[in-house]
């Protein structure tokens, strides 16, 4: 069995305009030790996503509407979309099997208590320490994540370090319980180029010292070659390609797909090559037309795509995508993302 | 922090010379002085103009203004306060036997009234819209509306005069000068419900409304949903990490209002009979008692100077980023 096994997953936001459907039946797995990456632009539906696997999504407005997120969880396989979001058994998951680390390392850490305590909150209520014995874990746990003279910076206030330690200091909280799933929702959004590849190599190399599996969730396609071994696409609450990293960055079906990969600026590129937009803007996902989610902004639409909603559809063992003009694309014209290049 | 703290106490200083020189001199722009409501007051007594002059000089308010200021303010720096014109004892006793009453009022109805009302916030902040929350800003809302006097006047109407729950005013039945420990608090209490609510309503109302507001702003932010990620229960998440993080506007709102905090209870002593500082300062007002009216001026301002310093006190544990050096 998947670690995480999600099935046609819905959640819909009672809004005063109307019901939004943020997440729009969507189903995905994660296997152990696997690093999944859902990739799409800004209000794709990507963190809302990430935050229903944790129950954390404000209800009211938001709701599970539909579907199961099976979790095999150490007391067996439970299915978190029917638990009670603030119940024991949710709350025994988040922060100890499932933890998260957030976009927003200067505003995720509470300014009023040390670094310390916020580390060792997790630990004592996880793993049922004392304060001493969490304290010192906290410690070691700075350490893990590379931070320097722990044992003194332990004691110190979130204002007191960068964006990047905060950022560490985030995975420190995220790490302590030794999850079995990371969910780091646009982790290196806020950081700086050179911090975002520090922050980076460290998740992937904790990720393989704890055999651990990862949710990641960006925009940033560099990111995605770089560590994933599935990636989703979503569009609009959906998911429109799945596929492994070769799937999407040489054989991308998916007219958004496509469009995502051309729009990368490429420093290896001999001509002078004008980067290609995706034309128009993402409609609101209230009252949404029928029919394709990109057909308003997709230069292959034809009638058909504005009248009915494309299934998923394998392309390969390990493709799929949902469109109804499925273009070929030969391996060779690929845009390669950029930090793939350089490396 | 200690030499802030000696920073802030050598600037409060020139803040109470100003003070005083501000109610010293508005005290004497009122017309007459005691001797004259003496007269007024004793209006069958004949007393020639010779014995006048000869009071004022006694009591001293024939001298220049900064004369007499000059005068008071060396007897206030060796610590005295001086002797009441109109009943001539020390006025440090007078204020004792006053300040027992207005303690217990501003205890029954502030320090009961601030945490209530910081506790109500949270309830409705916790769940926006429902009865509670909708119950608690009505309230609010009736409470801000209506000035303490109304409210006094009011509760007395309905509570002493038509439902004869408690009564309309005074400390202490005169019944209960014989009864029993027990019986004279409870009698104490009973009298204390009325202006306990008057004097509190308002500033409950104000913590109130500001408790909530800050609440829901700060379980808006990114480390509330750190903490709940982490699968703490709600209630450590809100008590832990919001609620202190949202106090530092309710203790600020609490330092500021501690001068109309007073004033308010001015107005209630005087409502309800209240034998309590607030209403000695009205009379002292009325008699022209200049030493009485400063020397509370002077209580009342050190408060408000403390109170606020103990509010940047707070500060520093509420918000480790707030460092005075």
């Amino acid at each position: 069995m998947s670690l995480l096994d999600v099935n046609n997953l819905t959640v819909k936001f009672d809004t005063p305009e109307g019901i939004a459907c943020p997440v729009d039946n969507i189903s995905f797995t994660i296997e152990e030790n696997q690093v999944v990456c859902i990739v799409g632009e800004s209000g794709c539906g990507k963190s809302i996503t990430a935050r229903s696997l944790l129950r954390i999504v404000p209800t009211p407005p938001g709701r599970i509407a539909r579907g199961e997120i099976k979790f095999s969880s150490q007391h067996g396989p439970v299915d978190i979309a029917q638990l009670d979001s603030n119940g024991e058994t949710m709350r025994s998951i988040r922060g100890n099997e499932i933890a998260m680390i957030f976009q927003e390392p200067m505003t995720s850490l509470n300014p009023a208590y040390t670094i310390g305590n916020q580390i060792s909150e997790s630990i004592i209520l996880h793993q049922k320490a004392s304060r001493r014995e969490a304290w010192k874990k906290s410690i070691e746990m700075l350490e893990l994540v590379g931070i320097p003279s722990p044992a003194q910076r332990v004691h110190e206030y979130p204002h007191q370090f960068s964006g990047g330690m905060r950022q560490r200091v985030m995975i420190a909280i995220a790490l302590s319980c030794r999850p079995a799933l990371l969910i780091a929702d646009e982790p290196t959004t806020a950081l700086d180029v050179t911090v975002q590849a520090q922050v980076l190599d460290l998740l992937s190399k904790l990720r393989q010292e704890n055999r651990m599996s990862v949710l990641f969730i960006t925009h940033d396609l560099g990111v995605v070659a770089q560590i994933a071994d599935v990636i989703l696409v979503m569009y609009l609450g959906k998911i429109v390609e799945k596929g492994t990293s070769e799937d999407i960055f040489f054989k991308a079906r998916h007219p958004y797909t496509r469009g995502l990969l051309d729009a990368i600026p490429s420093l290896s590129a001999t001509q002078r090559k004008r980067l290609v937009p995706i034309e128009g803007s993402v409609p609101s996902s209230i009252d949404l037309p029928p029919g394709c989610g990109f057909a308003s902004r997709c230069h292959l639409a034809t009638s058909r795509c504005f009248e009915e909603t494309p299934e998923m559809t394998s392309v390969s063992f390990t493709h799929e995508a949902s469109c109804w003009n499925m273009p070929a694309r030969e391996s060779g014209d690929s845009v390669r993302p950029e930090r793939n290049a350089d490396s | 922090m200690i030499s802030y703290l000696i920073r802030r106490l050598a600037l409060a200083v020139p803040t109470f010379i100003g003070i005083t020189i501000i109610v010293f001199g508005l005290m004497h722009m009122a017309p007459g002085n005691i001797v004259d409501f003496y007269m007024a007051a004793n209006s069958e007594a004949i007393v020639d103009a010779e014995r006048i002059r000869q009071l004022e000089e006694e009591i001293g308010v024939n001298k220049p203004i900064y004369v007499q200021y000059a005068k008071w303010l060396g007897r206030v720096l060796v610590l005295d306060l001086g002797v009441s014109f109109e009943t001539h004892r020390a006025i440090s006793t007078e204020l004792y036997d006053r300040l027992g009453a207005t303690v217990s009022l501003f205890f029954f109805g502030h320090i009961i009234g601030w945490p209530l009302s910081i506790a109500i916030g949270v309830l409705s902040a916790m769940k926006p819209n429902s009865w509670i929350d909708h119950l608690g800003r009505s309230v609010a809302l009736i409470g801000l509306s209506m000035p303490a006097f109304w409210i006094g006047a009011m509760l007395i109407l309905v509570f002493s005069v038509e439902l004869g729950m408690f009564p309309s005013g005074g400390s202490v039945s005169s019944s209960m000068s014989d009864s029993s420990t027990l019986g004279y608090l409870l009698d104490k209490g009973w009298h204390l419900v009325l202006p306990a609510i008057t004097v509190t309503v308002r500033t409950m109302a104000i913590t109130m409304r500001v408790a909530r507001a800050e609440l829901l702003e700060v379980l808006r932010k990114d480390y509330i949903v750190t903490a709940r990620s982490k699968g703490l229960t709600e209630t450590v998440v809100l008590v832990k990490h919001a609620l202190r993080n949202s106090l530092i506007s309710v203790i600020t709102l609490i330092a500021l209002s501690m001068g109309s905090i007073l004033s308010g209870a001015i107005m209630t002593e005087t409502i309800f009979s209240w034998p309590g500082v607030g209403r000695y300062l009205v009379h002292a007002v009325n008699v022209r008692d200049y030493p009485v009216v400063m020397a509370i001026t002077l209580l009342v301002s050190i408060i408000v100077i403390f109170s606020n310093l103990l509010a940047d006190i707070c500060y520093t544990w509420l918000n480790p980023r707030i460092r005075y050096n």
